[in-house]
């Protein structure tokens, strides 16, 4: 009995994963997309004669875009306020850091592209396709294919696809393609007025304890370095969302880069201290109060971050 | 609606896609290689709500009459309304929802498979890493690899050197537990 099963030719591209995997293959009259994930692989069809478009986008590698940036700068801030705390947990930490390091490297060159094919119900992407090298020889060979079935253009559609519906309606939510922009981004928020609210309270706080030192001063200063953190990371989300500004997003890296900055000098400066004074042993490390000489360049960093601030925030827009 | 970027969905410049190069989206930066084919133009220009097709717009594959509004997930045909059936969140056509069961007995059709063979291989060797488990997982793997032997495998792949890796494997973990227990029994004795 003659095989009744279709006869698949591949394409160039396939996704390797651990346990995913993805595939393309070309049938007789239509595309065949296989994602698998070891234990099952699950089909999707598109006939020739119905695919209206293929794009495929360059997306950038080994980027430190302001989320990751903002992401490293926390944790950094985290790991060394924690070796000050706690310092058995050193290697562990830097450890943590290393094993999130390789998690970027491995996400920087999972893909270099993102090929989203169109019909006029449909709108899937092709994740076998995600080098451009591969992309471009999957395309010579797709619209080959495709072209037999629907022929080829014979005057320049760019002018008249603007006219077109590409693709079903985005769903609702999603940016619009209408060439319509997003609403604009604010100035400022209610956690933006936090964060520089408690910027501006810490560097007066920091200034009182230059010449008073006072350790309930001192825990308020620090509860307020732990505010600063959180409003910091909810500013990114605000971005994030189209709410707030990118201005604000990067004085928020900028007092996170601070705040990890100073906190490493302290424990450095105690460091030398010790070591000045000829003790031996472990070194004793102050785990709260800032003091010597990063007091005053807290108080004056922290204060002109927050005037910073308000001059963002208080900017027309 | 003009051509997306894949990034930031904001529309290319369509003097970028009549040159055929690649195209950098003013909003992101990130450069497309677009290809856009005829058919783009049989579909529907607006959101117009009438179900009767005009011409040059995509048809329902059983009602070329009418306009397709979705597409079938599993075969991939186009429906139009009438033929349009929403079951488990996803769009089914007429046909492919009532071939339901019969998915595994249809060659070259279905919208997923399970892969036995590979599931046979896997129960087969990751307990390798943990040995004691394989005086269970060998029985199952062996099950799996000969009672699965018969079904359609992938669509696209044809080889079961899976399944007949995994059986192998399976009779050799059974063998040497036979071997082990044996060995031990005649020890105890002697």
């Amino acid at each position: 009995m003659a095989d009744s099963r279709p006869t698949y030719t591949p394409l160039p591209g396939r996704r390797r994963g651990f346990i995913f995997s993805a595939g393309l293959w070309a049938g007789a009259d239509h595309l065949l997309s296989v994602k698998s994930s070891r234990f099952q692989e699950e089909y999707k069809r598109f006939y020739f004669r119905d695919i209206q478009a293929i794009v495929v986008t360059q997306v950038p590698r080994f980027v430190v875009s302001a989320p990751v940036g903002a992401g490293a700068a926390i944790l950094l801030t985290g790991v060394l306020i924690l070796r000050i705390l706690r310092p058995s947990l050193d290697a562990w930490l830097w450890l943590m850091l290393g094993v999130l390091a390789a998690v970027w490297l491995y996400l920087s060159i999972w893909e270099s592209c993102i090929c989203r094919l169109y019909t006029a119900v449909s709108r899937e992407d092709l994740p076998s396709i995600h080098r451009m090298w591969t992309a471009r020889r999957a395309l010579l060979r797709l619209e080959r294919r495709i072209g037999e079935v629907q022929g080829v253009f014979t005057e320049n559609w760019a002018e008249a696809a603007d006219q077109r519906a590409l693709g079903p309606p985005l769903p609702a939510g999603s940016r619009a393609v209408d060439g319509a922009r997003p609403a604009a981004a604010r100035s400022r928020t209610w956690v933006s007025d936090i964060f520089l609210t408690s910027l501006l309270a810490d560097a007066a706080i920091t200034a009182f304890l230059i010449r008073f030192p006072n350790s309930w001063l001192s825990n308020v200063s620090v509860a307020l370095t732990v505010v600063q953190i959180a409003s910091a990371v909810w500013i990114f989300v605000q971005k994030h969302r189209g709410m707030l500004r990118t201005g604000m997003q990067r004085l928020a890296i900028v007092a996170l880069i601070f705040i990890g900055g100073t906190t490493y000098a302290q424990m450095v400066g105690d460091a030398v201290d010790t070591a000045l004074a000829g003790r031996r042993g472990p070194a004793y490390v102050r785990p709260r109060a800032r003091s010597g000489m990063v007091l005053p360049i807290y108080s004056g960093g922290t204060a002109l971050l927050a005037i910073a601030g308000f001059v963002l925030s208080f900017k027309p827009e | 609606m003009p051509v997306p970027c894949n990034r930031c969905n904001q529309p290319l410049p369509k003097w970028g896609l009549a040159t055929g190069e690649a195209v950098l989206c003013p909003e992101c930066g990130a450069a497309s290689l677009v290809r856009v084919f005829p058919a783009l133009f049989y579909a529907p220009s607006g959101p117009a709500a009438a179900e009767a097709a005009e011409e040059g717009e995509a048809t329902c594959f059983d009602h070329p009459a009418k306009r397709a509004v979705a597409a079938c997930s599993r075969c991939g045909r186009f429906v139009c309304q009438l033929c349009e059936v929403e079951f488990k969140g996803a769009v089914w056509c007429p046909s492919c929802f009532t071939a339901g069961e019969t998915q595994a007995k249809t060659p070259g059709f279905g919208n997923s498979r399970t892969l036995y063979d590979s599931t046979a291989l896997i129960v087969a060797a990751a307990p390798l890493l943990v040995w004691p488990f394989t005086a269970i997982s060998a029985p199952i793997a062996l099950f799996l690899a000969v009672r699965y032997w018969n079904r359609p495998l992938s669509l696209v792949r044809r080889w079961r050197w899976r399944s007949a890796l995994a059986a192998a494997v399976a009779l050799c973990e059974i063998g040497a537990w036979i071997w082990g227990i044996t060995y031990l029994l005649l020890k105890g004795r002697s």
